[in-house]
């Protein structure tokens, strides 16, 4: 079975301690929690681009403020949920491949519906907080879960020998 | 499509595990195929023929709406 787009099964549980902790980070963002000034990484960045509200775009400069802890969160949860989706699983074999696919087209799917609703009734600064979470993370989210899903169902179908 | 594989597995009295791990697939898939979930790639469907010694059109068979 051909499984080169995938990684190592074992490194999975990697990927749920990333996206746990990426996952308590992000809600305490999404609910501007104190917690967060106590614990933020303080450090410039090298940025590409970087503007204000009041200054234009500057290019290759240091990025202006000095706060990492948000990039870290996007990081652990971008990695969390790529490890958590994309590992091999332990008997790998081809109807669980096309199950995976199966998953990944729905989940895109639902995702894209997610964006179209969002974009027609939610209106003002929110619906930038809402794009964020639906452009990276929704997408992998409900895919994991459809297919977790899937996978779960196969391994309950007890067969009737 | 229709398949012969229970008949053909119990002939041999292999279980689903066992012709799983003869053709290296998960029993799951096996148990799919057999209840007609699952329509096997060619590979396969060849892995399963050589197993039960027939031809892959003894095993597989196709239905009208096919």
């Amino acid at each position: 079975m051909n499984t080169r787009n995938l990684l190592p099964h074992s490194w999975r549980k990697v990927g749920w301690i990333f996206l746990t902790i990426g996952l308590v980070l992000g809600l305490l963002f999404l609910f501007e929690s104190s917690i967060l000034d106590a614990i933020d990484v303080h450090c410039k960045m090298p940025a590409l681009m970087t503007d204000d509200v009041f200054t234009d775009i500057e290019f290759f400069t240091l990025s202006k403020k000095d706060s990492i802890l948000d990039e870290i969160t996007v990081v652990l949860l971008t990695v969390g949920l790529v490890l958590v989706g994309f590992t091999r699983e332990r008997h790998e074999d081809e109807y669980i491949a096309q199950l995976r696919l199966e998953s990944l087209v729905w989940a895109t799917y639902v995702n894209l519906a997610l964006i179209v609703c969002s974009t027609l009734f939610i209106y003002g600064p929110v619906y930038l907080t809402v794009m964020v979470v639906l452009l990276y993370f929704t997408q992998m989210s409900l895919f994991i879960i459809k297919f977790r899903v899937a996978m779960y169902r196969l391994n309950r179908s007890r067969n009737e020998e | 499509m229709k398949n012969r594989i229970r008949v053909e597995r119990a002939e041999l009295g292999l279980t689903q595990e066992q012709v799983a791990e003869k053709i290296g697939v998960s029993r799951q898939t096996i148990n799919a195929i057999e209840k007609g979930k699952y329509a096997p790639s060619v590979v396969l469907a060849l892995k399963l023929a050589r197993l039960f010694g027939k031809q892959v059109d003894d095993i597989f068979e196709l239905e009208a709406e096919d």
